[in-house]
């Protein structure tokens, strides 16, 4: 039973935000399905707030297409909101596991939501979040939960705060970039899109977030 | 293109702002003037003496050292004088009638004034128009510098044209 602390503080997931981005879930789906993609980055250069509200959302929406998900957050800027949103069971995060165990399926988490798994990130500082990142091969070591859930999705932080992003984007095989209307540089975004080319990135699309 | 059809209402904003600010400075700069005459008629006729009174006190209280705002013109013999003001406003023009008129009863002179009287507006046309035309050409630079500047991505359009993404959806 959930303490009454968690419950006053339970957002749930914002219908409004669900209706918009209905459509772009399926295209999502579809796309991914046809090209046989299983691992999505969402994120941004400069709105995580846009980034973690739209992964949430998708999630909670490919789940409501029959799929299981795993979301895993990579922006500690943003645990707390997505924690909100999805009341995951409490125990260990990502970076503990991936220092401490060689078995990820020890950071899982239930959510209040049936067949939407999460698993969250600690408070740590910009250095030593991508320390651990760099050092844990992340890729390979989401490969055995490849073969239980239907797709992975990965909050990822903000591109223009990170110097090392290719540790977040060797870990996924599709992007969607989500783009603040109000905060938005086409440059910037377009050095963004160029390195997620890189690494061979299938970029779905760019959801606008007003 | 693209650049224009994204930017065009923002370069007409700012060129409209800035060529009515134009405008606005150009009627402060530019007022509208005119070459006013009036003639005086006089119960009497007018001597020598009493006009040469009179040119001297419109000098004096009137014209100044730099400036021939208004002069008289009188034939002897006539009892009518004749009162100018050049290149003046409306303000400035009635200013003037009244101390005119001040000058003509402090000296005894009964009179009837408002005959024949002219006001030629004087065109400044060309400078208004010229003021009004550059500060619309400013305007626009403005507007060009801003859009420039102006990186963000506001439109499905936008990302389909400095992404080459397609827009999955809004929130």
């Amino acid at each position: 039973m959930r303490k009454q602390s968690e419950v006053d503080n339970f957002q749930g997931v914002d219908h409004e935000i669900l209706e918009n981005l209905q459509t772009a879930t399926k295209v999502i789906r579809n796309t991914m399905g046809r090209n046989g993609l299983q691992t999505l980055l969402v994120s941004s250069v400069n709105d995580s707030s846009g980034v973690a509200e739209a992964a949430t959302h998708i999630a909670y929406l490919m789940v409501q297409l029959g799929q299981r998900i795993l979301l895993i957050n990579m922006d500690c800027t943003m645990e707390e909101h997505v924690v909100s949103r999805l009341q995951p069971e409490k125990g260990d995060k990502l970076l503990k596991t991936l220092a401490g165990s060689p078995y990820m399926s020890e950071a899982i988490k239930q959510t209040q939501y049936d067949e939407l798994n999460y698993i969250g990130i600690e408070d740590v500082d910009d250095k030593e979040l991508m320390d651990i990142i760099d050092g844990s091969n992340l890729d390979s070591r989401l490969n055995p939960l490849r073969n239980y859930f239907d797709t992975i999705i990965i909050i990822g932080p903000d591109y223009e705060r990170y110097e090392r992003y290719s540790s977040i984007f060797e870990t996924a095989d599709s992007l969607v970039t989500i783009s603040k209307d109000n905060t938005s540089d086409y440059r910037k975004l377009r050095t963004y899109l160029n390195e997620s080319d890189l690494f061979k990135l299938y970029s779905l699309g760019v959801i606008r977030h007003r | 293109m693209y650049f224009l059809k994204r930017n065009w209402m923002d370069i007409l904003v700012f060129a409209l702002i800035v060529g009515s600010a134009g405008t606005f400075i150009s009627a402060l700069v530019f007022p509208q003037t005119f070459d006013y005459e009036e003639f005086y008629l006089l119960d009497n006729e007018l001597s020598a003496e009493q006009y040469s009174n009179i040119s001297i006190q419109v000098n004096e209280m009137i014209n100044n050292d730099e400036t021939r705002l208004a002069e008289t013109v009188h034939r002897e013999g006539s009892n009518t004088i004749e009162l100018k003001i050049n290149d003046a406003n409306k303000g400035t023009i009635e200013g003037v009638k009244t101390e005119f008129d001040e000058i003509l009863s402090t000296m005894g002179l009964s009179f009837t004034d408002d005959n024949g009287t002219q006001w030629n507006p004087i065109n400044n046309f060309l400078p208004k128009v010229v003021t009004i035309i550059i500060s619309i050409l400013i305007g626009t630079i403005i507007g060009v510098v801003y859009a420039l500047g102006n990186r963000r991505v506001m439109s499905d359009e936008d990302v389909k044209h400095y992404l080459g993404q397609k827009t999955l959806g809004t929130f």
